[in-house]
Formats: structure tokens, sequence, C-alpha cells
């Protein structure tokens, strides 16, 4: 679906017409998906964020500026809420004195992709790969949803690359 | 592998990961909570009658446990007097009410750009559309075309104004602001009440439209409550312009030289410029950098950094961005002693020339 297109369905949701919303779902539900699942690395929390996005979503559509990108806002809702979230359980695990990091309950078929590129990256390589690669942000809307500087952006992103190509290498 | 290649991987897991949520989930949660929201509560639910009854019950309650709780206290001569202290939610920064009109409009449209965002987990865009800053003719007559060359201006410590228009008002308004601070990147005080701080120097060139961007943070003094907001202005975009910004880490000291050199391959019909930077010492190659510069549109991207160089005596720490490099190919780029060889002219995007 082109932009103009999502921007029709945007312009349908907003005059109440609900029936655009499926078609917006599926053009979107990738990139919020993995704008949570960036941060939270977990299948089952991530969809839990996508939803509770959307539903902000619809609730302020009013108010939704068409000139933005709105796969950037919802990349950057998934993202704040998944950091909400993540820092919520954080503290939750800490009182436990259990093992400080996350429970996952990832059980699907690429998995293991994704189990690699988490030993393989820190955080914030992560994180930017998924949004530039899969999110498909530019590294400009990158560097402002991380508020870092472009250059830091675009050099941690291939430093991430070589990581993984050369882990990738190395598995087989 | 190459690093598309590395990318197509990674989308393909992606695509294999399977999102069960559906639209149909999403809707009925949305509408679960909509009807949530419209039942009254009890108080509520009885009619008018009923509101109004409850409300007087509630009240006599209410009443008549301060009488007995305020009455404990008072004893002739005692010490254990209690004083009810009632105390009013602060009110908010934001619905301040200000002396100066202009703020005024300036500040509830900020408001009211703050509340739309809020959904969002932070203020994306606030006020960017309420409120458009443009450098306007200053006290001594200076017509700033840009704001890049009222940045200058300031740089140089003559007295820049900016006026705070609200846009999205049919009449303009216009405040006089002078730059206070110098210090800071970049403070201009608007009215004693607020302070405009340039977030960072990062330009913005969108694509698709020519418009020039530079983030700012607008704060109130008193009480610190902030905003952000953009800077925008119309610019006009040079066809040929390609801008370079190299991505590798090079370990440079004095004296090294280095070039440049390009060449064209062509992967599945596409054609790619791949640059070599050769470093050499003594006319010898100590190491040599392969980076291949994709175009978007009309934009290469990479980022050229160089690190401090471990272990030698000499070292040097730049980096470089937003690199303008004029078609087709290579330069010489100086940087304090060290040469960095190209063949051709290079600029800095701010239109400073590097060399010769």
């Amino acid at each position: 679906m082109s932009t103009d297109e999502l921007l029709f369905c945007l312009k349908e949701l907003k005059k109440g017409n609900m029936d655009a919303f499926g078609s917006f779902y599926e053009q979107t539900k990738r990139t919020t998906f993995f704008g949570a699942y960036a941060i939270l690395k977990d299948q089952a929390r991530a969809e839990d964020v996508m939803q509770e996005v959307y539903i902000k979503f619809l609730e302020m559509l009013k108010e939704i500026d068409e000139s933005r990108s709105v796969v950037v806002l919802l990349a950057t809702m998934a993202r704040n809420q998944a950091l909400n979230v993540y820092e919520k359980e954080k503290r939750h695990f800490e009182l436990k004195e259990e093992d400080a990091s996350l429970p996952s309950e990832d059980n699907h078929v690429d998995s293991g992709f994704f189990e690699l590129m988490k030993e393989l990256l820190d955080d914030e390589e992560y994180e930017i790969v998924i949004l530039h690669v899969i999110d498909e942000m530019k590294h400009r809307e990158i560097a402002s949803l991380l508020s870092l500087p472009l250059g830091t952006v675009t050099w941690k992103y291939n430093s991430a690359i070589q990581k993984l190509k050369k882990g990738f290498q190395d598995q087989q | 592998m190459t690093d598309k290649e590395m990318e197509q991987r990674i989308k393909k897991a992606a695509d294999a990961k399977p999102i069960k949520t559906t639209a149909k989930d999403i809707l009925l949660a949305y509408e679960k909570k909509k009807q949530k929201k419209k039942v009254k509560p009890w108080y509520l639910r009885q009619g008018f009658l009923g509101t109004t009854i409850s409300f007087a019950l509630v009240g006599l309650v209410v009443g008549f446990g301060l009488s007995i709780f305020l009455d404990r206290g008072v004893t002739p001569g005692g010490s254990n007097s209690i004083q009810p202290t009632f105390s009013l939610p602060p009110s908010s920064p934001i619905l301040a009410p200000k002396n100066n009109a202009i703020l005024n409009q300036a500040s509830y449209e900020l408001l009211a750009g703050i509340e739309a965002a809020k959904g969002m987990g932070e203020a994306i865009g606030v006020a960017s559309k309420n409120i458009v800053l443009r450098p306007r003719q200053s006290d001594d007559s200076k017509d700033f075309s840009s704001v890049r060359e009222a940045v200058k201006a300031f740089d140089t410590y003559r007295p820049m104004v900016f006026a705070l228009e609200a846009a999205s008002q049919s009449n303009s308004y216009y405040t006089p602001i002078e730059s206070t601070d110098a210090s800071f990147p970049f403070a201009i005080s608007i009215d004693s009440d607020f302070i405009l701080y340039y977030k960072d120097a990062f330009e913005e060139t969108e694509e698709e439209e020519t418009e020039q961007r530079i983030s700012a943070k607008l704060v109130r003094e008193k009480d610190n409550a902030s905003f952000d907001i953009e800077i925008v202005k119309e610019v006009e975009r040079e066809q040929d312009e390609v801008e370079i910004e190299l991505t590798t880490t090079l370990y440079l000291s004095k004296n090294d030289t280095f070039t440049i050199s390009h060449s064209k391959e062509s992967e599945d019909g596409e054609e790619e410029t791949v640059y070599s930077l050769i470093q050499t010492q003594n006319g010898e190659e100590v190491s040599k950098l392969e980076f291949n510069l994709e175009r978007e549109d009309s934009t290469i991207e990479k980022t050229f950094s160089i690190e401090k160089a471990p272990g030698l005596s000499t070292s040097y720490h730049y980096e470089i961005s937003d690199m303008k490099i004029e078609s087709p190919s290579s330069f010489t780029l100086l940087i304090d002693e060290t040469k960095v060889q190209f063949d051709g002219d290079a600029y800095y995007s701010n239109g400073t020339k590097i060399y010769p």
C-alpha cells in the first residue's frame, strides 16, 4: 500500500469509517509490532503493546496530523509504550530478586534468528537494525526518534550489520 | 554475504514471524473500552432527583464528619488543636494566564499541541504546526534571508530578532525577541519569559519537500516547562547536489595520506559506486577500506568518523558529516596537517569550501 493509500485509509477512519481499519492495520502492523519487539524482544508482550497502541491511536484519531508519517508515529508510540512496560517489568523482577532478564516466550518459527541477533548486538544496535530494515525508517528518522546524532545511528547500523554477517557466517 | 543480503535475511525472518492479533481483535477491544467509558458513575445513574438527593446525603455525611473532627481539636488552652488544611491543586504552569496577549495565544497553542501529542507518549511535532519561528529584520535593518544566516550573525554577537508567529491565526502577531545567552549553543529570550534553545545543529532536508528544519526547545524559565518546536524555512534544492557522509572509522596520524578512488559495479541491474579509501605511509599502502554509496533518490548516506588512534602520540579526532561533494567523484580534504587526498572540490554543507 502506498503512502497515498495509507493516507486515504486514515482520512476514512477520521470520518468514522471503521471498515478502513482492516487495510490500515494490515499495512502498518509489522512496523508497530517490531517497534515494540525491538525493545521487549518478546512476541506476546510486543503484541499486547501493539494492541494498546492501536487503541490509543483510534482514540486520538481526530488529533492526528495527516502531514506526518503515520507509520513513524505508530512505531514511536509502540516504542514508548514498550519502554514503559519494560521499565515496569524490570522493577517487578528486580524486587523479586530473580534473574534480571525478562522471561521470553518467543517460540515462533524464526525465533532462532532473532535470538542470535540479541546475542550479537547491544540493545541500541538491535533497535536501530529493526527500525531501519523492518520498519523501513530512514536513519534521520531513527536519529530523531532515539535522540542520537545521525552519524551515530549510521555508524551503529553499519557496525551491527557487520557483526551480524560475521555471526551468521561463523554459525555456518 | 553482502550487506543487502543480510538485510534481506532479516526481512525474511521478520516476515516469517506471525502476528496473531487481528484487526478484529483490536476493534473489539477498542469498542469495549469505549463502552466502559460510557457507563455512568453510580451517582449519576439515578436521574436528576436521585442525583440531587445522593449529593445532598453525601454532603451531610461529610459535613457531619468534619464537624466532629474539627471539634475534637478545639479545647481551651489545649495543645493538641488540629487545624484543617485545604490545599488547592497546583495550577498548571501551562495554563497560567500571561500578561502578554501574544504569548497568551502562543502558550495556548502550544498547550493544544501538547495535549494532542500526549497520547503519543511524547511530544512529537509539538507546536510545530502552531508556532513557527521565522527570522525577520533586526534592529539594524539586517535582513536575514535564512535561519542559517541568522545563526551566523549570532555567532558574531550581533543582535538578532525572531518573530513568534501564531501560524494558525488569521492575523499574525510579532514579538521582538533578542538574543541573550551566547554560551548555550543558541539561546533567545522571548519577552523574558521563554528561552529558545536550539537542541542541536541538526538540519534535515526532506527529500520531497523543500524545507529546512532545525529542532529547537522552547523553555519557560520560571518553571522549566519546555516544548519542542521546529524552525522551518523553505529552501530551494539544488538539483545536482550530492551529499556524502562516509561510514567508517579510520585511525589517523600526522602525515598520513589517503586517496580515494571509485569504480562502478553492477549488481542485479542496479549500478553502485564503490569507493575505496586507501591509507598510505611512505608511499606504501597501509590499509584500505571499501564502502558502497547507495543512492536513495538524490541522497547518499554514510558517516565519516575519524577516531583517536590508540598508541600514537599524534592523533586527530574529527567527525565529518554532511560533506557535500560536487559531482562526480574525488576531492582533496585538509584536516589540520593531515591530508586526506581526493581530487576535486569539497564543501561543508553550510557552503564553506573545505579545499582548496
